[in-house]
C-alpha cells in the first residue's frame, strides 16, 4: 500500500449534538439530522452557505434512506454542494464518513463537509400505551432463524460472546466490569441518559436477562437524536472557534467470514493502517473511545487493538482499569451503554469533547492523542480514527 | 439436506442464490449426516414475537454439522442451562403443521 500524506491535513472543527434519548422535538430522523448539522455549524462558527459537502449515515428509521443526503440537502435548502453521499457500514460508518470527507478535502474536491447521523426509533407515549423501543426497531429475524426464535442483533452477538467465554474463560463479571466502569463515566457526563443513575456490580447482575449471556446492561441504549461533525482543512480549522481536532490517522478493516469462528473484529487491519498514517503506537494513546453496542464488543476491541492478548480482555478490565480512576480511560462519556446511542458518532463526539479539554469532571488529564473505533454488523465492519490535539 | 454448489462442490447452509466461492448459480440439495456438535448457543428471555411468549426462556443453538456448515436451531430434550459447547447432537424432525417439518437437534451419545 502506498504511504499517505493525509496525516494532520484535515481536522474536525465543529460538533453538533441534539438532546438524546426520549427526545420528541422532531417526528423524524431527518429533523434531528438538520438540527445537528446546524448546531455543528454554529459550534464551528460557520454558516450553511459555507458547507459544500454533506455525508449522511441514516439510522434504522430514516424514510427514503437510499438518498438520505439528497433528502437532507433539500430539507435544509443547501445549494451548490460538491460532495454528497449516503453511507452505511453500520456502526463503522461515522468514522468512515470522516475519512471520506478528509480524503475529499485533501484532494481539493470539497472544503467544508458535514457528517451526520440521526435516528428516531422511540415514539412519543401514545394513548393506547403501545410500547416502543429496541425490540421493535432491532428485533428483526432473517428467514429460517425466526422459526427457532432467533430474533435480533442481541441474539447473534450472544453466540459470539458465549463462545468467547467458553474458549477463553471470560466471565459474566468481566462484562459487568465494563458496564459498571462506563456507568461511572456516565455519572460524570450531564449529557448522558444515565447521568443521574449509578450502578453497582450487584445492580448489573440483578438486571434482567435480554438474551444470555447479556443482561439488560450489557446492551446499548436506544436514543432519538442527531449528531453531526464538521470536517475541514487543518488550515481553515485553525481560524475557527474551537481548537482543531486533527485527523492524524484513519483506517478500515472488514474481515469477512463468520464472527462466531473468528471471535474478532476488523480492528487489527484498521489499526495497522491508521497507526502507520499517524506514526504512533499503542503507548501514545491517552484515551480510547471504543464502539460499544455491547459490553462484549468493548472487550473484544481492547484485545484486537492489542491492549491485551487475544482472550485476555476479561482479566484486562478487572479492577476498574477502564473506569474513571483506571490506567486506561475508555468510553469516558459512558459510551453507547450509558450515555446515548448514535451508532459510530457516540465515540467520536466524546473524543472531540475530550480532545478540546471540555469534558468537565470527566476530563482525562492527558489528551494529546485519542483513539476512536467504529464497528458494524456482528464484528463485521470496523473503522479507526487517531485524533490529535496537534497536527 | 444442505445446498451443494454444482460448480465447485462447496456446501452451503442457509441456501444462497449463488456460490460465495465460485459464483455458480447452479446448486443441488444433498443429504448430510444430521450429526454435529453445539458450536455456540444463547438463552432468549426477551419476547420478540408473540409466538414465543410462552417459550421464554428458551435456547437457540448453533450446530456445526460434521460436514462443515453451521445450522441455527433448537435443542430438544434438555434444559437451556444444561447445554454446553462441544456437546454432540443429532437432527430430529418436529412436525409444525401438515406441510412443515422443522429440523431440530437432540443430544446424542458420542460415537
Amino acid at each position: 500500500m502506498m504511504s499517505t500524506d493525509l496525516r494532520g491535513k484535515c481536522a474536525i472543527a465543529g460538533l453538533g449534538q441534539t438532546r438524546m434519548g426520549r427526545n420528541f422535538d422532531h417526528s423524524s430522523a431527518m429533523g434531528f439530522a438538520a438540527q445537528a448539522v446546524d448546531l455543528a455549524l454554529e459550534d464551528a462558527g460557520l454558516k450553511r452557505s459555507d458547507l459544500d459537502g454533506l455525508l449522511v449515515n441514516p439510522g434504522l428509521t430514516w424514510a427514503d434512506a437510499t438518498m438520505a443526503s439528497f433528502s437532507l440537502q433539500q430539507a435544509m435548502g443547501l445549494t451548490d454542494l460538491t460532495l454528497s453521499a449516503t453511507m452505511n457500514i453500520g456502526g463503522a460508518t461515522a468514522a468512515a464518513m470522516i475519512m471520506h470527507a478528509a480524503q475529499s478535502i485533501a484532494a481539493g474536491m470539497a472544503n467544508v463537509v458535514a457528517c451526520v447521523f440521526a435516528d428516531a426509533p422511540l415514539k412519543p407515549p401514545s394513548p393506547d400505551k403501545a410500547k416502543t423501543g429496541s425490540a421493535a426497531a432491532y428485533g428483526f429475524a432473517r428467514g429460517l432463524n425466526a422459526a427457532y426464535g432467533q430474533f435480533g442483533v442481541n441474539a447473534h452477538y450472544a453466540f459470539v460472546a458465549q463462545r468467547h467465554m467458553h474458549l477463553y474463560g471470560t466471565r459474566q463479571d468481566h462484562l459487568g466490569e465494563i458496564a459498571v466502569s462506563q456507568r461511572q463515566w456516565a455519572n460524570l457526563n450531564p449529557a448522558a441518559q444515565f447521568y443521574d443513575t449509578p450502578m453497582t456490580m450487584a445492580d448489573y447482575h440483578a438486571s434482567r436477562w435480554v438474551v444470555e449471556p447479556f443482561h439488560l446492561f450489557d446492551c446499548c441504549l436506544v436514543s432519538n437524536g442527531g449528531l453531526a461533525v464538521i470536517v475541514t482543512s487543518a488550515e481553515r480549522a485553525k481560524s475557527l472557534k474551537h481548537p482543531p481536532v486533527y485527523l492524524l490517522g484513519m483506517g478500515q478493516g472488514h474481515p469477512g467470514g463468520d464472527p462466531i469462528d473468528t471471535l474478532a473484529s476488523g480492528a487489527p487491519a484498521a489499526k495497522k493502517i491508521a497507526f502507520k498514517m499517524a506514526g504512533i503506537d499503542l503507548n501514545d494513546v491517552n484515551f480510547a473511545e471504543l464502539y460499544d453496542c455491547y459490553t462484549f464488543t468493548v472487550l473484544v476491541t481492547l484485545e484486537d487493538y492489542g491492549f491485551c492478548k487475544k482472550g485476555e480482555g476479561g482479566p484486562f478490565v478487572e479492577g476498574g482499569r477502564i473506569g474513571p480512576n483506571g490506567s486506561l480511560p475508555v468510553n469516558t462519556g459512558g459510551g453507547e451503554l450509558s450515555s446515548f446511542y448514535m451508532w459510530g458518532m457516540t465515540p467520536i463526539a466524546e473524543a472531540i469533547v475530550q480532545m478540546r479539554g471540555e469534558a468537565g469532571r470527566r476530563q482525562v488529564p492527558k489528551h494529546d492523542i485519542g483513539l476512536v473505533s467504529g464497528n458494524g454488523g456482528i464484528l463485521s465492519t470496523h473503522s479507526t480514527l487517531v485524533l490529535g490535539a496537534n497536527p | 439436506m444442505v445446498q451443494k454448489c454444482d460448480g465447485c462442490g462447496e456446501l452451503h447452509f442457509p441456501a444462497h442464490s449463488f456460490c460465495s466461492h465460485c459464483l455458480s448459480t447452479r446448486s443441488s440439495w444433498v443429504p448430510v449426516s444430521g450429526r454435529g456438535e453445539i458450536y455456540s448457543f444463547n438463552v432468549m428471555h426477551q419476547v420478540y414475537h408473540p409466538g414465543f411468549a410462552a417459550e421464554v426462556p428458551y435456547a437457540v443453538v448453533v450446530v456445526k454439522l460434521e460436514e462443515g456448515p453451521k445450522f441455527v436451531s433448537n435443542l430438544v430434550g434438555i434444559k437451556p442451562h444444561d447445554i454446553r459447547i462441544g456437546m454432540p447432537v443429532e437432527v430430529t424432525f418436529e412436525k409444525m403443521s401438515d406441510e412443515i417439518m422443522l429440523p431440530k437437534f437432540r443430544p446424542r451419545q458420542k460415537s
